[in-house]
């Protein structure tokens, strides 16, 4: 990876085609469980390999790329939370599960009454809402701490480092929001058995 | 009995295991997203590229043979400010033995030079009389050898100015030396001072012959 982004740094146009390939995919998911939203990730996305062709050569190598990386969409992704909570249209609570298949959901999917895909992806689909609706209700330092931790498979100590807070506030954090996420998917009813979405 | 902190990142790894299978549903990126983000990078990279070659910057090398060649110029400047003072001395010391020269002769030659001989006497069958001297043609004057030296030195000392070159040097005096055009100027207005004593010395001869 070292002499990727020290071509990436030489602006290669195929050591940012590897970073693309590398990394879309773990980038892609972080951002769409912090913003709950396929548009936003689609667009966040973009925006992450954007800042980093700007900003890779000022990147000096210390072996934390993952970390500068997933700092950047971290960054992003809050300032696009920040922004749709204080959207009068559609708040991050009021989504509706993603989509399957590559078309992206529009404004008028994230309101209740859009209508769904075929009844065997409902399962899954109802499965990947009821964590994002899990999620939403934790508070953003221990969202971004687990995601974090299961996109980026960063240790805790660079985690801290990344969030600017001490190790232990970090553990904490993931401890409590785990073990609250947990109670959550336990506890919460199934949401389409009480027709909490429409069919 | 367990470090609490042991235990603490136990459950966290046990819940992570957990969370791990969930998250497994988490969506992909679409073809067309994935896509879209290399054609934003490679725009953006294009548009990176175009920047730097719109606004080039000189790397270290670059720099590092400019300042070579302003130390070049500015160490052949003052060869040339040398040579100048040199020859300005040598022009202003010639012309200063020249006029000690005209000064010396002035106050040696004897008065015959001037116009006020007597008249030559004879005598005849009438008795004497007097008859003027014939005029002599005037023998090759030194003083006026002498004046033109000193207008010959004179010249090759403005000759040894070239007027582009002079023009060029002074631009380049005063970028490195602003004190050195008032350097320049004494020497000039040394050299005015004494054709101006020249010119005086010389009136007075010329007004004493007219007499």
């Amino acid at each position: 990876m070292a002499d990727v982004i020290r071509r990436a740094q030489g602006r290669d146009p195929a050591a940012f085609e590897a970073l693309v390939d590398a990394y879309s995919h773990r980038l892609y998911g972080f951002i769409y469980r912090l913003t709950g939203n396929r548009d936003d990730a689609d667009d966040l996305l973009q925006e992450v390999f954007v800042r980093v062709v700007r900003m890779i050569v000022k990147y000096q190598d210390d072996g934390r790329f993952e970390a500068w990386l997933f700092r950047i969409a971290m960054n992003l992704a809050r300032d696009r939370v920040r922004r749709i909570r204080k959207s009068p249209i559609v708040s991050i609570q009021e989504y509706g599960p993603p989509d399957e298949g590559d078309r992206a959901p529009g404004i008028l999917d994230r309101t209740p009454g859009h209508e769904r895909g075929p009844p065997e992806t409902l399962e899954l689909a109802d499965q990947v809402d009821r964590l994002q609706w899990a999620l939403d209700q934790l508070g953003q330092a221990e969202r971004e701490v687990i995601m974090l931790r299961h996109f980026s498979g960063l240790p805790f100590n660079q985690i801290a480092e990344l969030m600017g807070t001490p190790l232990g506030t970090a553990l904490a954090r993931a401890h409590r929001g785990l073990r609250r996420l947990r109670l959550i998917m336990e506890e919460a009813p199934d949401r389409r058995d009480e027709g909490d979405r429409p069919q | 009995m367990n470090d609490p902190s042991d235990t603490i990142i136990q459950e966290i790894r046990r819940d992570e295991r957990w969370l791990a299978d969930l998250l497994a549903a988490t969506p992909l990126p679409p073809r067309d997203a994935l896509a879209r983000t290399r054609q934003v990078v490679a725009i953006e990279l294009d548009r990176s590229v175009m920047e730097r070659h719109g606004q080039p910057t000189p790397d270290a090398e670059t720099i590092r043979r400019t300042k070579a060649a302003v130390q070049a110029e500015l160490r052949g400047a003052n060869v040339g400010r040398w040579s100048r003072r040199t020859a300005r001395r040598v022009g202003l010391t010639a012309s200063a033995a020249a006029i000690a020269l005209v000064v010396g002769l002035l106050r040696w030659m004897p008065s015959a030079q001037t116009p006020d001989s007597k008249d030559i006497e004879t005598s005849g069958p009438g008795g004497p009389s007097v008859a003027l001297r014939p005029a002599e043609p005037r023998a090759p004057d030194p003083v006026a050898q002498i004046v033109d030296d000193m207008t010959s030195a004179f010249e090759s000392v403005a000759d040894r100015r070239d007027p582009a070159l002079a023009i060029l040097a002074d631009d380049i005096d005063l970028m490195t030396t602003p004190s050195l055009e008032s350097s320049v100027e004494p020497v000039d207005s040394a050299l005015d001072e004494i054709g101006e004593q020249i010119e005086t010395l010389f009136a007075d001869q010329e007004a004493s012959w007219e007499t």
